[in-house]
């Protein structure tokens, strides 16, 4: 077998590189990209290999800060450490780095979450003395990227100071809108109902997502007699106007009825479904001539879930409207308006408008199946 | 002679780098879009506690739609775990497609299943549904059964669209094991959506072989004992953390795989539901839903979320991977050959301009220009037209590169997930990887290659897809 061809060899110097590009030009490339590859395969592979030793000793170094933090604290709030000593200790750890400064930081948010009365006010202010406060407030006033921010945001909201609450509302401006709501959140922790308030302040747009989110944490906060929700739904802010339609529904508030009406002309049909979905849940029959008269123009989805709502606050004046909608033999609305005929009129009602119709008699057998329920 | 030595040889040796060239150039590209993408998502979603809002009863409504064809083994261990799914507002829809085997009466038993009156309106055609079933035991109250006549995944998926009642529609294989908290993660970019509607999100599918699953959940991951399995497991990491990513972070996403996909059920019923007549039916759908959104000029995003959130069974035996990957090429021809006005007619933007062009380039021609341009190169050594020197080097580049693109996708896996946490697993997805280019890699290509002469001869068969349940876990 006769060898290989052997692959030219450059001199090393600039001048003989230069020249191997321009003598072997496809040599000199293939060899360059193969060179990059090589070394990026073993930079992965390096990597790879080591990733976990590494890991595994940052871990080992956090848990045994962390432990020394959560000592030291607890020293201090037994009174085995005076608040100097644990002050200086901790401005130490600061200043060592700035990961230090993320596990204190932790630690500091775990423990205002567990005490209270004079054991949080001493707590306080070591925080304040181990210069912890400053660092947090100048973390929220930054504006670029920095994965603590929330960290820092939820140390804010629990230390509940003026700064903090300042630089919390500061945030609700803040480019991006993850942080942005995470202070919202926060804002909520602290001023509860009435950190709504800064919706409209600061005109805040917040998503679906970011209202479910919201409304699981106004939920839980008890006394909510007072919340201004006429004010609110007057406020010409659709997220929160959506938000107040929600919180109207789950919170029994039938005192926005009259709000109500005026609503049904707004533009955003998801708004207008809400208006449907809290008149259903509330009961607002005063609502219901209203709503037939809106019902041909509406969206299909808005459609439905007026009829919907038909089901629990329609009354006979709706039969006729339903009667039309459900002789009209579109499916998904027929069946809807059917359900909402059996609320009001019962059974007998219900089979008196099918007829002999076979698709009518196949939807009232829908409707009467318990299975179905 | 003259011709072929002055005008040809180099017409092709240029072609054949330029080709190259674009395809190595489009990877590097999509990694660094999806590292990129990876790292704001894992930013981004560090503090949202899935975990607690999980139950919250305020989240939309989910439909998801299972069909089950000959399921008999394993059906019922799989709707229990669909339906202690832990989100709250869901309804759980199993499409028995006109099983040959006992997977009806099995669910008719086990779950005390009784037959309804229920009324729909078929807004999307499909075969004949024979009943539909509810279970008079209130803890299955979110399961659905619907017996049809059988019309294959596409009409079965379709039938469950038109009944089911939910705003979003979640379509899976019913084998799949989901994390618990899958619908949640994947509803949330539909619950964020500004101006643009999101119409469909994907996620991540991981390989189950050999992991440990318990009651519908998986326990502990493993990598799979068998060498098949292992190259897919490499093979998925590498497509979904450095591919789908990038295009869904660019928004020109095409495929959301058919294992776990949420829709937008208005617009899959608007687009027409699945398609009966392809075998890619899940590429099929999200094309015509993006045609549908462009056609109309309305803002829409299609979503992917880079959590590991459905765990699937992959082939075991060559044939079965063969007959698998020969339907993905069909499907691929098909969709593109269906939806061949949207190649490079700027009306479709991005899509029209980007994606189409790169799945027609990259995805349908590569294995046929791979099989072409290893053929060529043989000739041209035998021919003395390049020594054999300088033709081991080109292999040594393109199999570099695999390498690197390969270890990058377990590289960004441990950074970012961790799946696979013991050392000797990170060594042998490492060591199969190495192993890949000559290897699985040939036998995807030659799979490619048959799928592509099925097409020509009007194949339409799905081809049996054999399923051997999870295997128990991995001794090692």
């Amino acid at each position: 077998m006769s060898r290989l061809p052997s692959i030219p060899i450059p001199e090393w110097s600039p001048a003989g590189l230069a020249a191997y590009f321009t003598e072997h030009t496809n040599y000199a490339v293939v060899l360059t990209l193969i060179i990059l590859n090589t070394v990026a395969v073993l930079y992965l592979v390096v990597s790879v290999v080591f990733r976990q030793g590494i890991k595994r000793r940052e871990e080992n170094r956090r848990t045994m800060l962390k432990g020394e933090v959560e000592n030291l604290l607890s020293s201090f709030l037994s009174d085995t450490a005076t608040e100097d000593l644990a002050a200086t200790v901790i401005r130490g750890w600061n200043a060592r780095s700035r990961r230090n400064e993320i596990i204190i930081c932790q630690v500091f948010v775990n423990f205002f979450g567990m005490i209270s009365g004079s054991a949080r006010e001493n707590l306080f202010r070591l925080y304040e003395l181990s210069g912890t406060k400053e660092r947090v407030i100048a973390g929220l006033s930054r504006r670029y990227n920095n994965p603590h921010t929330f960290l820092y945001i939820d140390l804010a909201s629990k230390s509940n100071t003026a700064e903090a609450k300042q630089g919390l509302k500061s945030l609700l401006k803040h480019p991006e809108r993850e942080i942005r709501f995470q202070a919202l959140c926060s804002l909520v922790e602290v001023f509860r109902f009435n950190a709504l308030a800064y919706i409209m302040e600061k005109q805040v747009e917040i998503n679906e997502w970011e209202e479910m989110i919201l409304m699981e944490k106004l939920l839980t906060l008890p006394s909510r007699g007072e919340i201004p929700m006429r004010e609110y739904l007057a406020s010409g802010n659709e997220s929160l106007m959506r938000m107040t339609l929600r919180m109207a529904r789950h919170f029994n508030r039938y005192d926005v009825e009259e709000e109500l009406p005026v609503l049904l002309d707004h533009a955003s049909p998801s708004l207008r479904q809400r208006v449907y979905e809290v008149a259903g849940t509330l009961l607002l029959n005063g609502l219901q001539d209203a709503f037939m008269e809106k019902y041909p123009s509406e969206t299909p989805e808005n459609q439905r879930t007026l009829l919907k709502s038909m089901a629990s606050m329609g009354g006979n004046e709706a039969l006729p409207f339903l009667t039309a909608i459900f002789q009209a033999k579109t499916p998904e609305l027929s069946l809807l308006a059917a359900a909402a005929i059996f609320a009001i009129s019962g059974q007998e009602g219900l089979r008196d408008r099918a007829g002999v119709e076979p698709q009518l008699i196949r939807i009232c057998l829908h409707i009467e199946d318990p299975a179905l329920v | 002679m003259r011709f072929i030595n002055e005008h040809l040889i180099p017409f092709l040796n240029t072609g054949i780098f330029i080709y190259a060239l674009a395809i190595s150039f489009s990877y590097i590209i999509l990694a660094y879009i999806s590292s990129r993408f990876l790292q704001k998502y894992i930013y981004k979603t560090r503090y949202v506690r899935f975990d607690q809002h999980v139950s919250s009863p305020l989240a939309p409504r989910v439909s998801i739609i299972a069909p089950a064809y000959n399921e008999g083994l394993t059906v019922i261990e799989n709707v229990k775990s669909l339906i202690s799914l832990r989100y709250v507002n869901f309804e759980v829809i199993i499409i028995n497609d006109g099983s040959k085997d006992d997977t009806m009466e099995k669910l008719i038993n086990s779950f005390g299943l009784v037959a309804t009156h229920f009324y729909y309106e078929e807004k999307i055609p499909c075969k004949p549904i024979r009943g539909v079933y509810r279970s008079t035991n209130p803890v299955y109250n979110k399961l659905w059964v619907v017996d049809k006549e059988n019309g294959g995944k596409a009409d079965a998926l379709n039938s469950g669209m038109n009944l089911a009642s939910g705003a979003y529609a979640a379509c899976i294989d019913v084998d799949c094991v989901l994390e618990p908290d899958a619908i949640l993660r994947m509803v949330k970019p539909m619950m964020e959506a500004g101006k643009k509607r999101v119409i469909a999100s994907g996620g991540v599918v991981r390989i189950a072989n050999q992991c440990e699953i318990k009651n519908g959940r998986l326990i502990k991951v493993n990598l799979p004992d068998n060498r098949l399995a292992l190259f897919q497991v490499v093979e998925y990491l590498r497509v979904f953390m450095l591919g789908r990513l990038a295009w869904a972070r660019i928004d020109g996403l095409l495929l959301i795989s058919g294992a776990f996909g949420l829709f937008d059920r208005e617009i899959v019923i608007e687009a027409g539901g699945y398609d009966h007549g392809t075998v890619g039916e899940d590429m099929e759908l999200v094309v015509r839903m993006r045609r549908l959104m462009c056609e109309q000029k309305k803002p829409y995003a299609v979503t992917f979320i880079p959590d590991p959130l459905c765990w699937t069974e992959a082939p075991e035996s060559m044939k079965v991977l063969g007959r698998q990957r020969n339907r993905w090429t069909r499907g691929t021809i098909e969709t593109l050959r269906t939806h061949k006005r949207m190649f490079l007619n700027p009306r479709y933007k991005l899509l029209g301009m980007l994606s189409f062009p790169y799945w027609f380039f990259f995805e349908w021609l590569a294995p046929l220009i791979e099989t072409c341009g290893l053929l060529y190169s043989v000739f041209l050594v035998v021919t003395g037209h390049i020594n054999v020197t300088f033709f081991l080097l080109l292999v040594l580049l393109v199999y570099s590169f695999a390498l690197a693109i390969s270890f990058y996708a377990i590289q960004t896996d441990l950074k970012t997930y961790d799946m696979y946490k013991n050392k000797s697993d990170q060594f042998r997805m490492m060591g199969i990887a190495m192993l890949e280019p000559f290897t699985f890699h040939m036998f995807n290509v030659l799979n490619a290659l048959k799928g592509n002469r099925d097409y020509a001869m009007g194949k339409k068969s799905w081809g049996q897809m054999t399923r051997t349940g999870f295997s128990k876990p991995s001794k090692s």
